[in-house]
């Protein structure tokens, strides 16, 4: 288990809550935590009683964005011979790596937004299977706002989650929406009131999943995910291997 | 200075919105051949020009764009005489593909003013925008399937993506005529408006639009529209390459600004 301070790990049943834990930063996160989640979620996918994954934060939000601040990035030796001089800090490789192996979970997969879900925190959220949010959650990436390339992997994940038609005010005008307007827009699950841990609110919700028979859960995971990207013909040809 | 070579199709230049006026007020602004070959010479200018920050389509008098007319499309282009084919339907949309195609990929925002009839073709113009605005009670409508014609133009790719399946099967094979409210529901339109207060509420996204760091906004739209088709690693591959191989002056300024605490002055560089 990872020792972390910034990680809180704890188990609610067949929950396992990864918690993001540097409130004063808005839980910003940096390099150590995007490795502490990637530990993470190969000890919950190993983990027998672990039957649902969970992500929140402490604090006033849930993911402000990327720490794109000195101090905590260190740069894993893994990613020194991909870096390149262009750019700024390692920003998108780790964010990739880690989005992809939230996303290759074959357990759900739950982000539970409150406050910020901004930037790191919206390709966070993008990659699990369920979002449950605050009514006035403000869920988007704000980046393009500050000339950055943004778009590090959401880009194909926004248009597959929901039509296009709905991604422009996020993804072009960089404009976050509140977690009603996610949940109208059918990117959010269900919301909860301001105010309320989600942790308990949601308690219910996350219960409920972790009922569901998990070989054909992560069957049908490994299936709609694989055939976003299939023609019909292949997609009925195709056996998901998990 | 955008000069058209068509008194059918005005162009203007104002503080970085570039806006083409479809002018043929007494059609409803149909589409003929003239109009669509100086609508594509200005589009390709502007993609290459820093002062445009915004295109915006519009139509003069009461409608946006109602289509085209087989027997009202003018001259088939001098510049396509290679690519004519005289099929059974007519002539191939050779020269209108080849202008959504450039508006669609086009690194700049674009805007489309859905005020009153989109019709047809009009709103494949529509959709191959960015932002589409429309006032509650405009008529937007595909009804080529009603009148036995083929829509070839690219519909067919972009609305199951834009609105999903199974609103774009109501769209295209039904032709039923939508509001601009209904529009606004079903997520095709960025906007719906009264009339009353359309042209303020336009303005305000067309300037904000223009204001933004738009070649950050060019590579961002381009991942996200070349992704549509493209298998997950693929795209992984295909944003780092991207941020790899662009660089955005603007972001300087963003950081800038970030310090300092201010509002950004970006130039679209």
């Amino acid at each position: 288990m990872t020792d972390l301070k910034e990680l809180i790990i704890t188990d609610d049943g067949p929950i396992r809550h990864i918690r993001f834990n540097r409130p004063e930063k808005l839980n910003a996160l940096n390099t150590t935590m995007h490795e502490g989640v990637l530990e993470e979620l190969r000890r919950a996918e190993a983990e027998e009683g672990v039957r649902v994954i969970a992500f929140s934060g402490e604090g006033r939000s849930f993911c402000a964005g990327q720490d794109i601040g000195g101090g905590s990035n260190a740069v894993p030796e893994r990613y020194r011979e991909r870096m390149v001089a262009l750019d700024i800090g390692l920003g998108p490789l780790m964010i990739q790596d880690v989005t992809t192996a939230i996303r290759n979970v074959l357990k759900p997969t739950v982000a539970l937004m409150h406050g910020h879900a901004l930037g790191a925190g919206y390709d966070y959220a993008t990659s699990c299977d369920f979002r449950l949010a605050s009514e006035d959650c403000r869920f988007g990436d704000p980046r393009v706002h500050r000339a950055l390339w943004a778009a590090e992997g959401w880009s194909y994940k926004i248009t597959r989650l929901i039509p296009q038609g709905w991604t422009t005010r996020m993804s072009l005008r960089g404009e976050p929406l509140t977690g009603l307007e996610a949940e109208a827009a059918g990117l959010v699950h269900k919301t909860y009131p301001a105010g309320e841990n989600l942790r308990e609110a949601a308690r219910e919700y996350l219960l409920k999943l972790a009922e569901i028979p998990p070989g054909s859960y992560a069957v049908i995971k490994k299936s709609i995910l694989d055939s976003l990207d299939l023609s019909y013909e292949a997609a009925l040809a195709h056996v998901p291997r998990v | 200075m955008y000069e058209t070579s068509s008194s059918n199709l005005l162009a203007d230049l104002t503080g970085g919105v570039l806006r083409l006026q479809l002018n043929r007020p007494e059609k409803s602004n149909a589409l003929n051949y003239e109009m669509v070959t100086a609508a594509l010479d200005l589009v390709k200018k502007a993609d290459e020009d820093w002062d445009v920050r915004v295109v915006v389509l519009e139509g003069a008098g009461d409608d946006f764009c109602a289509g085209e007319a087989p027997e009202d499309m003018g001259e088939w282009p001098e510049a396509y005489a290679h690519r004519f084919h005289q099929g059974a339907h007519g002539p191939g949309p050779i020269p209108q593909q080849d202008l959504f195609k450039t508006l669609r990929s086009l690194s700049k925002p674009t805007v489309a003013l859905m005020k009153g009839r989109t019709m047809d073709a009009g709103l494949d113009l529509a959709c191959v925008s960015d932002v589409r605005l429309a006032e509650d009670d405009s008529v937007i409508a595909d009804t080529r399937v009603l009148k036995a014609q083929h829509a070839v133009t690219g519909l067919a790719y972009i609305l199951p993506r834009l609105i999903g399946q199974s609103q774009a099967m109501r769209l295209l094979l039904t032709g039923e005529e939508i509001s601009g409210k209904e529009a606004e529901r079903i997520g095709l339109v960025y906007g719906s408006f009264s009339s009353g207060e359309y042209k303020e509420k336009s303005e305000e996204i067309i300037n904000e639009l223009a204001a933004m760091p738009t070649r950050s906004y060019a590579l961002i739209k381009q991942q996200i529209l070349n992704q549509l088709d493209m298998p997950y690693e693929t795209a992984l591959m295909h944003s780092l390459a991207v941020r790899q191989t662009n660089v955005i002056e603007d972001t300087k300024e963003g950081m800038r600004a970030f310090r300092e605490k201010r509002k950004p002055e970006y130039k679209g560089r």
